[in-house]
């Protein structure tokens, strides 16, 4: 019983070494084959040419950046409430409409009135 | 009626604190009035008891409080209560008038006070043990506020020393309360019902030292009486008065009514510790008093010394004893109040020193000859001089002691002739000094007492003088109680 | 379906959400009466949940919410300090620059937290409710942004907060590994077992998630921190409503989803105790700041109340309630105090209280008696909280010796608390201050939000029956096994 639980995980076993033998090719294949010579330091970088990959943090955004990226965030994970709700929708309808028509109601009211406060307080607002 | 005591003093301290008279006469007045009226309920209570020698207890107001827990209101007196009601009396009435020139926020002055007061009759009133703690906490405040708002000398640290101490102590008569309340069933908390059920022996045995300490804190028992002397001398006039006077005897009175009453046989086991640590306090309070160089500290370790009496008298565990410890208490509570409003009001106040050294040249007996004369009285009444009450508590006291441990009496007699030794060199040293340092018209100039302090003292020395007299007047009433059933397990050591 | 058991935390919910709503065309010099609406709106709440009767408990959403006499009494608790702390909270945000509304619905939603909380019977109801309070208080303690200590306390409650939710989620998985269900032990059985390792280890982290909420050793690191930074309304509900969900949840799990476990814990729950007491009130001896110094107390208060706990009786359940009820009046008064004494800005500095008795006699007098509350001082309540507390480990201790030592660090404990309440009092009363300042005026809300926690502290101080009976009817519905 045990055993054959162990067996299940398999496929994960071989993934595992085929990601291991890819990358291991991979290094292996680059050491064998690539130029040698001088290797300054901008050979090691991620990008020969074109934007530095290592610059100072702290860059200015504006923070209606992060009001917008929020506000994204909240309703998008709220919608993902609503997915499991439709799959269960119709087969529930038949025993306990109030209750499953009522709680999602209650629920995107709550968020209307969360869309509400953001339009009415301006958080929309690219201009502010 | 005697309840009222207590409610009196708790509405007069309420009314100050919400009127805020602006007049100071209306001040003196409302806090005057309250305190005669404690005075004259007890001296009226007093007066009518026994009434009936069957029935020793006046049950003064009985209701049920917090049923769930078997906790009533519960207040009754009998006589060893009531004569601590009317020295609260006698005792608040003169520090009222020893206090008559108190300005600085006045009606809070005489607010706290009188909530002191009113707490202090509420323990002595209290036979349910969950009240009587309530009424013994309830004065810790005021007390705490009165000595660091209005106090003198190192007032902070006196004053938290005092407080700490109180709740230590009152913190090991919580355990010993509940203990005793697990024990008998968890029904009452009832003095008299715990003592008429009786504890074991064993934990009697425990039980007692708890309780006993936990209350002889607060009575100054040595080696714990070291809040007492600074404590009496941080606090103002009036207050020390009344801590010497009064609260002393909480701690002694709870240590005789719940601690003797409630463990009996306890009391006889521990009873040779205890008795020897009350002639302890006698004799260190008396040997230290005598080199002090600060009057008010000569004082306040009188005070520690002459409480060892009381202690010992307690511990005789018969009637004469605990008699005279009771008798005591009374007469402690006058004199400490004399000589602090000596020391406190009529000699510092005026001359802004307490060092005995600068006293000496000031020939006080001349200066400020009414002082004088109340000087000697309460020194020669603190001494035990016949015809004062401390001679009759204290000569009881001896008299029990000899009964029960000879030895421990013949140390105590010791005791009394080094009060007399350092009562003498104070005496002189004050008042009596021979070299005026300027004449004595220039020192005296605009120093004369005021009446109040006049009629505080006459007060005072009147009750010393009176009890001394005619002790009959007290001992009339304390002895019957002692005789009541709940009381005579105790006298019998525990074996009744 | 039995929803309208939940009336009371939906109604306070859709006050939260309708206050959002109505400040959207609320002009801003009208603010004030939004705050005043949530007040009366609360207060009505409170009314109403008389109409709910302590009798058999009652279950909805199948099982997972129970409303019974304990649920009751804390709901109605919550309720009050919800209502004191909106009063608290319309006065002090006179200083934001905006968010009156904002700062109140939050409040709102904090006290429905608790309010379900209070009702939780369920691992993933405890949880959630305990989220949704937590979260909230993430915003309300760093709400006044541009005040450096609140930010800083802000910070400090997140970073712990998540990790005490990451050890109680984590605990609840575990428990749920062992025993295969969620639900409490409820009416569907007896508690969980000992048996698992998995469960014990799982209701480890859950007693150190709770832990965190009721602020007790050794989960009690950011009590002094937040308490001084937040704003004093938050810090109120902090200490007096975050904590009694904490003790709700805790006595739920503790006492009826797993007394075995409980019992096998004891000494360490006593441990724990013993430890809070001695930290709190040694710790707050040199404090300088009144929130601070508050804060810390409330580590000790949580230990006294931890007493209730480790006697594992109904007695003690019932201490618990009793001297919860006389902690958040005095606790609510105080901070009451310190919303309203102090200037805009002005750190809550002890000695700056100097003179407080000439420029606000009403506040000289509630912070005095608040504090000789705290203390335990006759005839307040909080001196019968501790007396009953006390009374449960005293009489245990004739059963086992190690009682003995509790009840004596306890009392030790409350001697020492004496000594740093009494400093607050004396600054009061008669430190000599620093520069005359102006009298200070009291709104009328807030006189009379500060008069009910003072009613409260004297009247059940020396008519504690009614709130004892209460009390130990609410106990009573504890399904202990």
């Amino acid at each position: 019983m045990v055993e054959q639980q162990i067996w299940q995980y398999a496929p994960v076993l071989i993934l595992l070494l085929v990601a291991l033998g890819l990358i291991g090719g991979m290094l292996a294949a680059s050491a064998a084959l690539g130029p040698r010579g001088r290797r300054p330091p901008i050979k090691d970088s991620a990008y020969e040419c074109g934007m530095l990959p290592v610059q100072p943090g702290g860059g200015r955004f504006a923070v209606k950046f992060h009001r917008v990226a929020m506000l994204f965030i909240l309703f998008d994970i709220a919608v993902v409430f609503l997915y499991p709700w439709a799959v269960v929708y119709r087969e529930m309808l038949a025993g306990q409409a109030p209750a499953v028509l009522g709680g999602v109601l209650v629920f995107v009211g709550v968020l209307l009135v969360g869309y509400l406060h953001a339009v009415r307080k301006g958080a929309f607002d690219w201009r502010g | 009626m005697a309840s009222w005591t207590i409610y009196l003093s708790f509405i007069g301290a309420a009314l100050l604190l919400a009127v805020r008279p602006r007049d100071m006469r209306w001040v003196r007045g409302l806090a005057l009035g309250t305190a005669l009226a404690g005075l004259v309920l007890g001296l009226a209570a007093a007066a009518r008891y026994p009434a009936d020698p069957a029935a020793p207890l006046i049950v003064l107001a009985r209701a049920r409080w917090i049923p769930s827990l078997g906790i009533e209101y519960y207040l009754a007196a009998d006589g060893i209560s009531l004569t601590l009601v009317v020295l609260t009396g006698i005792a608040s009435v003169a520090g009222v008038l020893f206090s008559w020139n108190v300005e600085r926020r006045a009606a809070e002055y005489f607010a706290l006070y009188l909530a002191l007061i009113g707490g202090v009759y509420g323990v002595f009133l209290s036979f349910d043990w969950f009240l009587l703690f309530v009424f013994y906490e309830v004065a810790i405040v005021p007390k705490y506020f009165l000595i660091a708002i209005w106090g003198s000398t190192r007032r902070e640290y006196g004053a938290m020393k005092l407080a700490l101490y109180s709740l230590v102590g009152s913190a090991l008569v919580l355990v010993g309360m509940l203990a005793a309340y697990g024990v008998s069933g968890g029904q009452t908390f009832n003095l008299i019902e715990l003592a008429r059920g009786g504890f074991s022996s064993g934990f009697q045995t425990w039980a007692f030292p708890v309780v006993f300490v936990g209350f002889a804190v607060l009575a100054g028992i040595w080696p714990l009486h070291t809040w007492a002397p600074t404590g009496h001398v941080a606090a103002p006039t009036a207050a020390s008065m009344l801590l010497a006077g009064v609260v002393m005897k909480l701690g002694a009175y709870g240590a005789l009514r719940v601690g003797m009453m409630l463990f009996p046989q306890g009391a006889m086991v521990w009873r040779p510790l205890f008795a020897g640590l009350g002639v302890i306090g006698i004799l260190y309070g008396a040997c230290v008093a005598l080199v002090q160089r600060d009057f008010k500290f000569v004082i306040g370790y009188s005070s520690v010394s002459h409480m060892g009496f009381v202690l010992l008298g307690l511990m005789t565990l018969n009637a004469t004893g605990v008699g005279g410890a009771v008798m005591q208490m009374f007469s402690h509570g006058i004199i400490a109040g004399l000589l602090f409003a000596v020391v406190g009001r009529m000699v510092y106040d005026r001359m802004h020193t307490r060092d005995l050294a600068d006293l000496e040249g000031m020939a006080l007996n001349r200066v400020l000859p009414f002082a004088g004369l109340t000087f000697a009285v309460a020194c020669a009444a603190s001494m035990g001089v016949p015809g004062f009450s401390g001679f009759i508590s204290e000569l009881l006291v001896v008299i029990g002691a000899w009964k029960a441990f000879p030895p421990l009496a013949v140390l105590a007699g010791v005791g009394i002739v080094a009060g007399a030794a350092y009562t003498l060199r104070v005496l002189q040293k004050s008042f009596f000094g021979d070299h005026p340092r300027a004449p004595v018209e220039e020192m005296g100039r605009g120093q004369g007492l005021t009446w109040p302090e006049r009629a505080g003292a006459v007060l005072l020395m009147a009750a010393t003088v009176v009890v001394g007299l005619y002790p009959s007047l007290l001992l009339d009433i304390i002895m019957p109680s002692l005789q009541a059933s709940w009381m005579q397990a105790m006298l019998k050591g525990g074996q009744g | 379906m039995n929803a309208i058991l939940t009336m009371p935390e939906m109604a306070v919910t859709a006050l939260a959400l309708g206050l959002l709503v109505l400040d959207l065309w609320t002009p801003a010099d009208r603010k004030g009466d939004l705050g005043i609406a949530a007040i009366g709106g609360l207060a009505l709440i409170l009314a109403g949940s008389f109409l709910f009767g302590a009798g058999a408990p009652q279950y909805a959403f199948g099982g997972m919410y129970v409303l019974d006499g304990m649920a009751l009494f804390f709901k109605r608790l919550m309720l009050g300090v919800g209502v004191v702390a909106l009063a608290a909270a319309l006065e002090y945000s006179k200083r934001f620059a905006a968010g009156t509304a904002e700062y109140c619905a939050l409040i709102l939603l904090a006290v429905s937290g608790m309010m379900w909380a209070a009702s939780a019977n369920h691992w993933a109801l405890l949880f959630v409710s305990v989220e949704l309070m937590t979260v909230t208080f993430y915003v309300l303690v760093s709400f006044e942004r541009t005040r450096m200590p609140s930010l800083e306390a802000g910070v400090k409650y997140l970073i712990l907060g998540a990790l005490a939710s990451a050890f109680l989620v984590y605990g609840v998985a575990l428990v749920f590994g062992g025993t295969g269900t969620l639900g409490f032990a409820g009416d569907s059985g007896p508690g969980l077992g000992t048996g698992s390792v998995l469960v014990r280890v799982g209701l480890a982290l859950v007693l150190a998630g709770l832990g965190f909420k009721i602020g007790m050793v050794p989960c009690q690191f950011w009590a002094p921190d937040v308490y001084q930074g937040a704003p004093a309304p938050t810090a109120a509900l902090l200490a007096a409503g975050s904590k009694a969900a904490g003790f709700a949840l805790l006595l739920r799990v503790l006492l009826e989803a797993a007394p075995d476990w409980a019992l096998e814990m004891r000494p360490v729950l006593m441990l724990i105790a013993g430890a809070s007491i001695l930290y709190g009130n040694l710790c707050a001896i040199p404090q300088r700041n009144l929130k601070r110094l508050l804060g810390y107390s409330s580590i000790a208060h949580a230990g006294y109340m931890l007493l209730g706990i480790v006697v594992l009786e109904r007695a003690g359940a019932a201490a618990i309630l009793f001297y919860l009820a006389g902690y958040a009046c005095a606790v609510l008064a105080a901070f009451l105090v310190a919303a309203l004494a102090f200037d805009p800005g002005e750190p809550e500095e002890i000695p700056a209280l100097a003179g407080l008795h000439r420029r606000s006699p009403y506040l000289a007098a509630a912070l005095a008696l608040s504090m000789i509350s705290l203390a335990g001082i006759p005839p307040l309540v909080g001196f019968f909280g501790k007396f009953l507390l006390l009374k449960g480990v005293v009489l245990a201790a004739f059963d086992s010796r190690s009682f003995g030592w509790l009840a004596g660090v306890a009392l030790a404990g409350i001697v020492t608390s004496f000594y740093y309440y009494f400093g607050v009092v004396r600054a009061i009363y008669w430190s000599a201050p620093a520069a005359e300042r102006p009298p200070i005026a009291v709104s009328r809300v807030a006189g009379a939000a500060l008069g009910a926690c003072l009613v409260g502290i004297v009247a059940a101080g020396v008519f504690p029956s009614p709130l004892l009976e209460a009390a130990r009817l609410a106990a009573g519905a504890l399904r202990i096994p």
